[in-house]
């Protein structure tokens, strides 16, 4: 990747200290605040589009969807900035269904709602810009996907 | 997890890749379709004919929505020249030169 690989380091370095920046308790509230929302704004949009990634035969089957998928208590919390919006984007995968939902915390909402066909490629499209977010025994601790 | 069918897969595909718009704020189906292709690329030897055509439709629709891809490349997936859309950011041309390789 040569070049690439050193802006995708800057990348996820920056990200990093973005995330270490935020106090336990605010990053806490944060993650927590994803699974409390009601709605997936555009749903019809993003109905169109990823509704029959799921099998969902209505906009409703899909919304319901999305928001059971938001409360899992299993979800993987990955983040970065986004190389072509600048935007900080997270993504809640769930690793038994492939389902992801994206958040764009620039914005303050969920941005899409899919399922990917391979996760772990999915996966490794981010290894080396992305952070993910663990949940420690002390609280949400961010690191480098790599 | 992955999707049985391999008509649906390459359904899959044209879905994802027909939500590229030149236009749009959303950055979603990039790297699904990619994933996409290389999921179809991996199960070739299972596509009739009149898949392989389609495919190689949808591919012609891929190259031409290469701008919109090419943002998020390269990747990590960026490593066998055979798998030519992974190296999209570098141009038309690797198309064939992934043909050649």
């Amino acid at each position: 990747m040569g070049a690439a690989a050193g802006k995708y380091a800057e990348m996820q370095a920056a990200r990093l200290a973005q995330l270490r920046g935020v106090s336990p308790p605010a990053l806490d509230a944060f993650i927590g605040s994803l699974a409390k929302a009601t709605a997936l704004p555009q749903v019809q949009y993003h109905f169109e589009r990823h509704g029959a990634d799921f099998g969902a035969a209505t906009t409703e089957d899909y919304r319901r969807l999305f928001l059971d998928h938001i409360r899992r208590a299993d979800l993987r919390y990955f983040t970065c900035v986004h190389p072509r919006f600048g935007s900080r984007m997270w993504y809640l995968v769930g690793m038994d269904d492939g389902a992801v939902a994206q958040y764009n915390q620039s914005r303050q909402v969920y941005w899409s709602f899919y399922r990917v066909t391979n996760l772990g490629k999915f996966l490794e499209f981010g290894r080396g810009w992305w952070v993910e977010v663990v949940r420690t025994p002390s609280g949400w601790e961010a690191k480098p996907w790599v | 997890m992955g999707i049985a069918e391999i008509e649906a897969l390459i359904d899959y595909y044209a879905r994802h890749l027909a939500g590229i718009d030149s236009h749009d704020r959303y950055d979603t189906e990039p790297p699904l379709v990619l994933i996409a292709r290389d999921d179809i690329e991996d199960r070739w030897a299972e596509l009739s004919t009149e898949q392989e055509q389609r495919v190689s439709r949808l591919d012609d629709v891929l190259i031409a929505k290469r701008a919109r891809i090419a943002p998020l490349l390269p990747s990590t997936l960026s490593r066998d020249r055979r798998r030519w859309w992974w190296f999209l950011h570098e141009g038309p041309q690797v198309r064939e030169q992934g043909h050649a390789a």
